[in-house]
């Protein structure tokens, strides 16, 4: 049973960053498994990937390219990381909570969309043409996933009656959010995939054009940029927990175990989705988003709406 | 040595091999992928991302300068070897491990980069012709006068970019390699004509002697920057040695024109032949994978790319065309069910219809092999010809990712497969 959340002193936002960095390395150590299963190696022999690729660009030189915007380049791909912290601090710990904050969901809102200029800034800022269209691609794809995110967003929002991301665990007492409001949590999920640049909404990182927004990318530069990547992911995977997934809630044991194993088993499902369906480029999905997905996410709120207008479930 | 040499042996362990394939070298192409991948490292999409460079087959000397920018870029530590035949890629790939872990080669390479870049800056104007690839080379195509005139307004105001001149290279039409925007690592800020990069919405000339885009109408009505970008040659899964220099409005093409830039030798005897009818057929098939699974790598499906690319392996490494059948059928199948494939690649026209039948063709022939072969012969579908001037009207109006597709597309039948049985007697 949740009982009230704890808001712990600020100095454990630093407890809070390591925890994020272990998820975003568990994830990247489960992808770098699974792309050593799809090229039939061992998937043992993947796990260390994360490790490599770090100590590979660490080595690296950075790069000084003409007429670019270093300052702004830099930001862009430095910020995913501290956006992604900035994500965390509102999501509980089991009982604890870094910022129980009276507007907790739209805090996270706000934060995702600063990934718009975040990513944008990172293909603009190296002055290059193929990173230039690649953050053209993330800008139209953010336009179909963002209303649908927020409305995704807004469904648990009203099933609360609260802002609070403590009210919204307190409120899924009795069933889980993702339960009776699927459409909104499948819709959330996608959006994670979405705006953390990954797998079926990866364009904008394509290969097709060099790697996109990553295109000039080299050292420490690109380090940050993946990393923040794969802690992006993370964070959405640990806000769907107290969102749609019942908190710390579970049958045994304490709170944070369960907080931990829930956003580890849906950060898994996040890396495994990369590689299952191709990529679906921005233009086709902005007619899929508004046609399709943002009248079904309305659906979904007008339904939890009225359910909460008569007494909950 | 300590923490750095633990550094450098573990990122070794993962290195990014950036492939130049040069016309004819398919095969070792093929060979240095599935060597890559064999030993976990990673195929790089740009220069800024490769450790290795690695050259397969000779190139002529377009090719060689655009190798050679490219070797610029990429950031270092770094190794540049070459493969020309599919013996020689394993023990390329090796030699590129010892110079990447040999200290001294590395800072040398790194001292003389940073004396070219202070000599460059001093020199250029002086002496064009100082050796240097990018001073007479990278002159870009906005020189060429198949390119719009686009270009050559901003040389105009800019005559302080120097060494965009063309001189002495009159014969050899320069080519940007893909990612050469903005491309010219650390020392280079010699101010080359970076055209393709110039969609900068400043009045003012940018550092570096780079001029700003030109605007343009584009096809809603709005005025839109025009940048001059060269697609190619060195592109993840771009066909070998094809350069479509691209007028670029956003990302949509208004202007292109095809290049296919020569070998500078002949590639080795069995990658152009196979030894007798079964080889031939065998290559075929195995071209063909090749070719679909580069075209799903573009469209961004990596599952199914990889299974394309698993087919492809096997038959390079010898096995025949009944033992990898299975695993062509499970493709196809894949293939054919996806409807986010289908609804992702509802445009451009025709790229569906051509993976489709490719892939309906391959397993053809792999049934018809598997039910006792050709034996008695059969009909090999002729080689069907890519027509430079039939890509570029296809091209204009359609984004980079679209055309990507057609590209890739319209390369997917060039090997011959078998497509029926001819009865005889």
């Amino acid at each position: 049973m949740v009982e009230s959340l704890v808001e712990v002193a600020p100095g454990w936002v630093v407890v809070a960053a390591v925890l994020l960095g272990l998820m975003a390395l568990v994830g990247a150590c489960v992808d770098g498994a699974l792309a050593a299963h799809s090229d039939r190696r061992s998937m043992l022999a993947g796990v260390g990937k994360p490790i490599w690729e770090t100590a590979r660009l660490l080595r690296q030189r950075r790069r000084v390219l003409v007429a670019s915007d270093p300052l702004l380049w830099r930001v862009g791909g430095a910020g995913l990381l501290v956006v992604a912290l900035l994500m965390v601090v509102v999501v509980p710990f089991g009982r604890w909570t870094v910022a129980d904050l009276s507007v907790g969901v739209a805090w996270f809102n706000a934060m995702d969309v600063m990934v718009w200029a975040l990513v944008w800034l990172t293909g603009w800022g190296a002055n290059s043409a193929h990173g230039l269209v690649g953050g053209h691609r993330f800008l139209a794809q953010a336009l179909s996933y963002e209303l649908p995110l927020m409305f995704a967003l807004t469904a648990p929002a009203v099933a609360a009656g609260s802002l609070r991301v403590s009210d919204v665990v307190v409120a899924q007492q009795g069933l889980w959010f993702a339960v009776w409001m699927p459409v909104a949590f499948l819709v959330f999920c996608a959006s994670v995939l979405a705006f953390s640049v990954w797998g079926p909404f990866s364009p904008a990182a394509g290969g097709d054009i060099a790697g996109g927004v990553l295109t000039e990318l080299s050292s420490v530069d690109r380090f940050l940029v993946l990393a923040g990547r794969y802690a992006l992911l993370a964070a959405g995977a640990a806000f769907a927990v107290p969102m749609f997934l019942g908190g710390g809630s579970g049958p045994f044991g304490p709170e944070w175990v369960w907080t931990f194993l829930k956003t580890a088993v849906l950060l898994a499902a996040f890396i495994y989705i990369r590689r299952l369906l191709p990529a679906v480029r921005p233009d086709r999905l902005v007619e899929a988003a508004w046609v399709i997905g943002l009248p079904v996410v309305l659906l979904q709120v007008l339904f939890v709406s009225l359910v909460s207008l008569g007494g909950g479930l | 040595m300590g923490l750095a040499g633990a550094l450098s042996r573990a990122a070794v362990n993962r290195l990014h091999v950036l492939i130049v394939e040069i016309p004819g070298w398919d095969r070792t192409r093929m060979r240095v992928e599935t060597e890559v991948r064999s030993r976990g490292w990673a195929v790089s999409e740009s220069p800024a991302d490769a450790d290795v460079l690695l050259v397969c087959g000779v190139p002529g000397a377009d090719l060689a300068s655009v190798c050679d920018r490219v070797w610029e870029q990429l950031p270092g530590p770094r190794a540049r070897v070459e493969a020309l035949d599919e013996e020689a890629t394993s023990a390329a790939l090796d030699e590129a491990v010892i110079t990447i872990l040999d200290g001294a080669v590395q800072r040398r390479d790194a001292v003389s980069r940073k004396q070219k870049a202070s000599e460059g800056d001093g020199e250029r104007t002086a002496d064009p012709s100082s050796g240097r690839m990018d001073h007479t080379v990278s002159a870009s195509a906005a020189d060429t006068p198949s390119d719009t005139n686009e270009g050559s307004q901003h040389h105009d105001e800019n005559p302080s970019s120097a060494g965009h001149e063309h001189d002495g290279t009159d014969g050899c039409e320069p080519i940007e390699p893909h990612a050469e925007a903005g491309g010219h690592a650390d020392m280079d800020h010699s101010a080359m004509n970076h055209d393709d990069m110039d969609h900068g919405d400043m009045e003012m000339m940018m550092p570096g002697g780079i001029g700003s885009a030109e605007g343009g109408p584009d096809r809603d009505g709005l005025n839109l920057d025009v940048l001059n970008v060269p697609l190619g040659p060195v592109l993840p899964h771009w066909p070998a040695g094809l350069v479509i220099r691209c007028a670029l409005q956003g990302d949509v093409i208004t202007k292109a024109a095809v290049e296919i830039l020569p070998a500078g030798g002949s590639p080795p005897e069995s990658a152009v032949t196979g030894d007798g009818d079964d080889a031939a057929r065998r290559n075929g098939i195995l071209r063909r994978c090749d070719g679909i699974g580069r075209l799903l790598a573009v469209a961004g499906w990596s599952r199914a790319a990889t299974m394309a690319f698993g087919v492809r392996d096997r038959l390079l490494d010898g096995a025949s065309v009944q033992e990898t059948a299975g695993q062509l059928f499970r493709l196809h199948r894949s293939v054919r069910r996806s409807r986010v494939l289908r609804w992702s690649l509802k445009e451009p026209d025709g790229v569906l219809e051509a993976l489709y039948r490719s892939l309906d063709e391959v397993c053809r022939a792999a049934e018809a092999e598997e039910q006792g072969g050709y034996a008695a012969g059969g009909t090999l579908r002729e080689q069907v010809q890519v027509h430079a001037h039939d890509l570029v009207g296809r091209l204009v109006g359609l984004d980079v990712a679209a055309a990507r597709l057609v590209v890739a597309a319209s390369v997917l039948n060039a090997a011959p497969v078998l497509v029926e049985r001819t009865d005889h007697g």
